[in-house]
């Protein structure tokens, strides 16, 4: 009887010698995590702080929540926190679909060449920077002269649109110039995991006379599904990110009250009083959310069954 | 199956070329107006051909002996840390890829907090400093070298590789290491693929990591080179012993366009060479038998 | 400075004779460097007291058969004439009155400046106190003009949002605009561009409109500069520093600096442009411009200025001086300021662009006066008015100084 513990102490030894090689492929990787992402985390205590480069992470005082509370108390933060999770939520539903539906697109095409042309064009955007496409979609959205506002006048009785100072158009705006550019690049893990698909599955469904519209449905997506779930994850902890230097470059202030967002709202303060704390503070408020999301969100891949980042 | 084309591969043939058209416009752009002259370039609007064509503004940003020597830290840079980082990735990802495994779940959630979560700057620095990293290949590659993303999309393949591979392989009498090394890395080519496209173009955009940890200018990385020209920040330059054209502190449209083009073209010459991974059949005869 | 890092400058500047540096600098830009009742560093690039005029272009004004407009209703008369009367000839109503770079309200200086509306600075209201300039009532009047105008088509729609000045300004579709003095020397590219588009078009710049009260006033800047140079105390020898810093600081030293030896390096033109005549790898092996960030001396020595721009450049200094009257320029931001204003400035941005680009009625300008003062503004002004005393007080006693020490 006295055994029993030593037995089970024998059972967890046991346990970990058999999973030896596994631990030892962890460990350099976890290595890394530890020194250069641990070690250094004691910076997040600026959010509690009001801190000053002169004195130093360990010479600032301290102020508990008053960041915080300087954040949520300022007279834009209720619209600007809206914003944030409007836009996050808009770009989330349109834009989480749009790479998955672009990899499905390709897939279908047959011919290798194309296939290989096209992808590569199309991820070019996301190499584009900002600040060169913000120059680029103020041009074709000019009232007078821009591209689209063209096509706009021949239905609106000649007279264009301007989209950029627009509060009813701007946050599509921000959509879909986001889609525009990150659409490709996304699409390059959907193409991954689709070409890992085993070939002789679709084989057998043509020989059951399978169109191509049904493998896609019940071959290709399934199949993508784990790798979906898991992006989908993944997007979460992002979520509340909604663009800051997109949104910073194309904004003015007639759009305010639509697309100012909580890193615009802190960079904006922050320029005027080097609040680094603040900024910090914020960024542990955006964190602290994302990563309950993930929680919620991975507990619910399990109820559907599915592999979760757990 | 005959290569017979319907009419619904002509409508995807279609709306794919439209979209490779307007997602082209803007690197068509920015390239045309690189091949410019200065003065027609001006007027701005759109651009399908240069105006003026010339190659100044090239001809300005490549004898410039900094871009060379920042394109030298690049090239190195991104190699060994691709190399590192997608390796060290792998040896990470496939053992919380196994469920059974004690302990997987701690180690998930310290990698995911880390996602979230971070010290920022001033730590980060200070590290690099204790480390005597600051002003070496190391401050440009370490801290950098992982991602919890990545390591996640990696842990999620390989969670898909078929069990019945591993069972066969172990009970010929192989260990977990030569399953790793010998199975499962082969069958998981398209996904190395795609961290190492990943993780290379970070690096390789990364100009962050040389404005924070170095100090000499011969280490300085390509797109912290290019970016100081950009920004006609030409006393910070000046201090360090990088030569800049001081004179164009208005610094040309068109110089900036060939600056972006010397900045991204090498990166985008690199997925091509990734896509032959992302074939079909990379499983063909492993899962038969 | 705080930790005793650096060297006191005064007594090595007493020791050299006719100093360049206290010659090309007065003591308003020496100011901001006076701390510890001493200075401890040199202001390196200090620009211009103003440098923006207002442009208009002289070959439209012919076709319109107008003379250089003075008032507020000769220059409305103008822009007016601009969008509507088709000065491009090509039958297309594609040009504008007015345009320029979006972010800062100083692009809208004809229309503000004339009604002394200065929106984004602290000015002194007529019984002496500081109050911020957007809350005056002269503001509203200025308001109303400007979305009157924007009614009529006037303002080039960028900018309300994007930075597309230049390209404008090139292009020549635009009237007037209110920019950079310097946009007129002869190497600028922009500039080329619009004659190679416009060969019979022609730029001036204005003196500046004159509003309903006569008050007229171009930009003024704040006369300090943005980077400054200073002595460690790690130095062995700081008189010799100095004194290798004066010499620098002189006209000649800073044309050898940038350009080199004329004939050698550079050539002027005709015009008055400054060409290079050596390439660029050898003015960088030269070290060529390398420490012009150093006392960057915008006088006449500042020879890639033409002689039309630096005439224009000393005639803005005059210009400018009803606005520095105004205005009350504090050389620090406040720790009210600090916690207040961003908000202040977005509040005040809302407002003034829906008022002008007619999503609100001029009215609420009144609100927004309210909503000014409720949410930081009075704590904001009161912070202006202390600090403005204080340093006013310690302007008076460095001048004092100033002359015991360099007289």
């Amino acid at each position: 009887m006295g055994n029993h513990r030593t037995k089970g102490q024998k059972n967890i030894w046991a346990k970990l010698w058999k999973y030896r090689y596994l631990y030892l492929l962890a460990f350099p990787g976890m290595l890394y995590f530890i020194i250069f992402r641990y070690v250094p985390m004691y910076g997040v205590v600026i959010a509690f702080q009001d801190f000053r480069i002169s004195k130093g992470i360990w010479g600032s005082e301290w102020v508990g929540l008053e960041q915080f509370h300087k954040l949520f108390t300022g007279l834009s933060f209720p619209s600007v926190f809206r914003n944030t999770v409007i836009i996050s939520l808009y770009k989330l539903i349109l834009g989480f679909p749009a790479p998955i539906i672009l990899a499905l697109l390709l897939n279908e095409v047959k011919n290798q060449r194309f296939k290989k042309v096209t992808q590569t064009i199309v991820y070019l955007p996301h190499f584009i920077s900002w600040v060169i496409l913000a120059g680029l979609i103020a041009m074709f959205l000019h009232p007078d002269s821009g591209l689209i506002n063209e096509l706009v006048k021949l239905f609106n009785d000649g007279k264009g649109i301007d989209f950029l100072v627009s509060k009813k158009y701007f946050r599509s705006i921000l959509v879909i110039t986001d889609i525009y550019k990150g659409i490709g690049w996304g699409s390059i893990v959907y193409i991954a995991a689709i070409s890992a698909i085993d070939p002789t599955v679709y084989e057998a469904a043509m020989v059951d006379g399978a169109n191509r519209f049904k493998q896609m449905w019940y071959i290709t997506l399934p199949e993508l599904k784990s790798t979906i779930v898991v992006m989908f994850i993944l997007n979460m902890g992002g979520i509340l990110n909604a663009g800051f230097e997109q949104i910073l470059l194309l904004y003015n202030a007639r759009v305010y009250d639509v697309a100012d967002v909580i890193d615009t709202y802190v960079y904006r303060n922050g320029i005027m009083s080097s609040n680094y704390s603040m900024s910090t503070a914020a960024g542990l408020f955006k964190s602290v959310i994302s990563m309950g999301l993930i929680i919620i969100t991975n507990k619910i891949a399990h109820m559907l069954e599915e592999d979760g980042l757990w | 199956m005959k290569n017979k084309k319907n009419i619904y591969d002509y409508i995807i043939i279609f709306i794919l070329v439209l979209i490779s058209l307007v997602m082209l416009y803007p690197f068509w752009h920015e390239m045309m107006y690189s091949f410019s002259d200065p003065v027609d370039a001006a007027t701005g609007g759109m651009f399908l051909l240069p105006r003026g064509f010339n190659l100044k503004s090239y001809w300005s940003v490549l004898r410039n002996k900094s871009v060379w020597t920042g394109f030298r830290v690049s090239v190195i840079v991104t190699l060994t840390g691709t190399v590192a980082g997608v390796m060290l990735s792998a040896m990470l990802a496939y053992p919380l890829s196994k469920k059974r495994m004690p302990g997987r779940n701690v180690l998930i959630s310290l990698i995911f907090f880390t996602m979230l979560f971070g010290g920022g700057m001033i730590p980060n620095y200070l590290l690099a400093k204790k480390l005597k990293l600051i002003d070496s290949y190391g401050a440009l590659i370490l801290p950098g070298l992982l991602s919890a993303w990545n390591i996640f999309i990696m842990k999620n393949a390989f969670a898909g590789i078929p069990a019945s591979l591993e069972e066969s392989a172990r009970i010929d009498g192989a260990n977990d290491l030569t399953i790793f090394f010998h199975i499962v890395l082969p069958l998981s080519k398209a996904v190395l693929a795609t961290i190492a496209l990943f993780t290379a173009v970070g690096y390789w955009n990364d100009y962050f990591s040389t404005i924070l940890y170095i100090v000499s200018k011969d280490r300085w990385s390509l797109q912290a080179v290019l970016r100081e020209i950009l920004s006609n920040a030409q006393s910070a330059m000046s201090a360090s012993g990088i030569s800049v054209r001081a004179e164009e502190a208005i610094s040309s449209e068109t110089v900036k366009a060939a600056t972006v083009m010397v900045a991204t073209v090498p990166i985008l010459l690199v997925y091509p060479f990734v896509q032959k991974y992302f074939i079909k059949g990379v499983m063909i005869g492993s899962v038969k038998g | 400075m705080e930790d005793g890092l650096l060297t006191d400058l005064v007594p090595l500047l007493s020791n050299i004779e006719d100093s360049n540096i206290l010659s090309y600098y007065d003591e308003w830009a020496m100011f901001p460097t006076y701390t510890n009742g001493s200075i401890y560093s040199i202001p390196g690039d200090v620009a211009e007291v103003s440098c923006m005029g207002t442009f208009v272009r002289k070959d439209w004004l012919e076709k319109f058969g107008m003379e250089e407009p003075k008032t507020m209703d000769e220059y409305v008369d103008y822009l007016l004439a601009c969008v509507n009367n088709d000065p491009d000839g090509n039958g297309e109503a594609d040009t504008y009155g007015f345009g320029g770079d979006n972010g800062d309200w100083k692009y809208f200086a004809p229309f503000l400046y004339s009604y002394k509306a200065d929106v984004n600075h602290f000015v002194k209201a007529d019984d002496g106190t500081i109050v911020h300039g957007s809350t005056q009532p002269q503001v509203k009047e200025a308001l109303a003009l400007m979305a009157e105008l924007y009614q009529k088509g006037v303002f080039e729609p960028s900018i309300f949002s994007a930075s597309e000045g230049e390209t404008l300004f090139a292009e020549g579709k635009v009237g007037s605009f209110y920019r950079y003095l310097s946009s007129l020397n002869p190497s600028q590219q922009y500039l080329q561009s619009f004659y190679q588009n416009n060969p019979d078009g022609e730029y001036e710049v204005i003196e500046p409109i004159q509003g309903p009260d006569g008050f007229s006033s171009d930009e003024r800047e704040n006369g300090t500069g943005w980077c400054s140079y200073a002595i460690t105390n790690n130095c062995e020898n700081p008189q010799r520093v100095m004194e290798i810093m004066d010499e620098i600081a002189s006209g000649e030293m800073f044309i050898m600096n940038k350009w080199g030896v004329e004939g050698e390096t550079y050539e002027l033109t005709e015009d008055g442009a400054v060409n290079f005549i050596v390439d660029e790898t050898k003015r960088n092996e030269m070290g060529l411009s390398t420490f012009t960030g150093f006392v960057n001396r915008k006088d006449a020595y500042n020879i890639q200025n033409s002689k039309e721009v630096n005439e224009l450049f000393a005639r803005a200094a005059k210009t400018s001086l009803p606005l520095n009257e105004y205005r009350a320029v504090l050389g620090t931001t406040g720790d009210c300021w600090k916690e207040y204003g961003a908000e202040l400035d977005k509040l005040r941005d809302e407002y003034f662009y829906g008022i002008i680009m007619g999503e609100r009625p001029v009215d609420d300008f009144d609100e927004y006066v309210e909503l000014f003062y409720a949410h930081g503004g009075k704590e904001v002004e009161e912070e202006a008015n202390r600090m403005y005393a204080e340093q006013d007080a310690s302007y008076q006693e460095f001048c004092q100084r100033y002359q015991e020490w360099f007289q």
